[in-house]
């Protein structure tokens, strides 16, 4: 089992694919790469990442995960067609979230999983099942909401023994009290990586832009 | 609603389908291959009656595909699919994506070998992809 890092946080829209899809392209320039999104219901990383044109196949009992751009990559969306939605109970996600971390043959050092928002059952799942050998990123943006949230989200990622290296706060110099509320994740102990607002990085992957640096720093150290 | 007993319907629908099938047997060969020798799987059609046909697809152990409605309880499967004929109907047809149905919860996967259920799923979808292609570039061959 490659080293595991969630990329989550307590609330949606804040950045968190951008933040895990730059990661797993950053990390693949110097180890191999898996990314995976564990988004049932919004999976997005494949607009950023690509979609595989190889189809996936099994090998002695384990899938075989195409590789798009260098990173070996499983995604819902590779499987139902664009604008599917999902109308499954929490037995089905569940059953689909134990593939996919379970029964996948990933052969990478690192294993980058992009997490649903809040702390909805398929996060859950995903704790019980890797959290207490993983490393956590919590993302989010300088504002009390994205705070609050977050703070659920943390207590939950302990709860489950998940090793968490930093909070990402992004588009951090958009936000007035950006700073009182960088403190106040100081506070809980953790290092904080400010992420300013780049336009660009909603277009395209950016995985080379120097503010990603501390975040590999607190990943892999 | 038909008033034909389902067994017959459904043997009705694969005579229909016989000829098409046939016709790119050595595409669909290879894709098959994709799946694995001996392995299989036991379609499972039901109506609004309450009958239900039980049907064999996979590969024999010599890798040739083969289809078995008469004696599907008796061969070994790795997984079972469950589906309302209509459901299934449309689908051979091409008027509904196997995938879209299995994400509407129109079709019951259960696994028989202790592996997940969307480990099998999966599988699915990407064979279904297959031999989609392999149409398709037939068609645009022809």
């Amino acid at each position: 089992m490659p080293r595991v890092v969630l990329v989550a946080s307590g609330k949606g829209g804040v950045g968190k694919t951008t933040v895990a899809v730059n990661l797993a392209l950053a990390l693949s320039t110097r180890d191999a790469v898996a990314l995976l999104d564990a988004d049932m219901t919004a999976p997005n990383a494949h607009l950023l990442l690509g979609l595989p044109s190889e189809k996936l196949r099994e090998s002695n009992r384990m899938l075989i995960p195409p590789k798009v751009n260098g990173v070996e990559f499983m995604s819902i969306a590779m499987f139902f067609p664009r604008g599917v939605g999902l109308a499954w109970s929490h037995e089905k996600v569940a059953d689909m979230i134990k593939t996919l971390i379970r029964y996948v043959r990933w052969d990478s050092r690192w294993l980058v999983v992009d997490l649903p928002p809040s702390s909805i059952d398929v996060n859950i799942e995903v704790l019980k099942s890797v959290g207490h050998t993983s490393r956590g990123v919590i993302v989010g943006e300088p504002h009390r909401f994205a705070f609050e949230d977050n703070l659920r989200m943390l207590d939950l990622m302990r709860l489950y023994g998940v090793d968490v290296r930093c909070i990402v706060l992004n588009k951090f110099n958009l936000y007035p009290n950006a700073d009182l509320i960088a403190r106040e994740y100081e506070g809980l102990g953790l290092p904080v990586v400010r992420i300013p607002f780049d336009p660009e990085l909603a277009v395209r992957v950016k995985p080379e832009a120097d503010y990603w640096i501390p975040v590999l720093g607190a990943v892999a150290r | 609603m038909s008033l034909l007993p389902l067994a017959w319907e459904v043997k009705l629908l694969f005579l229909r389908l016989a000829p098409k099938i046939m016709a790119r047997r050595r595409e669909l060969a290879r894709v098959v291959e994709e799946m694995g020798r001996g392995k299989g799987g036991i379609l499972v059609l039901y109506n609004d009656k309450g009958e239900e046909v039980r049907i064999w697809a996979g590969m024999s152990e010599d890798g040739k595909p083969e289809v078995d409605i008469e004696n599907a309880g008796r061969r070994r499967a790795n997984n079972e699919i469950v589906m309302h004929y209509s459901t299934f109907k449309a689908i051979v047809e091409g008027k509904l994506d196997p995938r879209v149905a299995y994400a509407h919860d129109l079709i019951y996967v259960r696994s028989l070998d202790g592996l997940p259920v969307s480990f099998h799923a999966l599988l699915w979808f990407s064979w279904f992809d297959l031999v989609k292609e392999e149409i398709e570039g037939l068609r645009a061959k022809s």
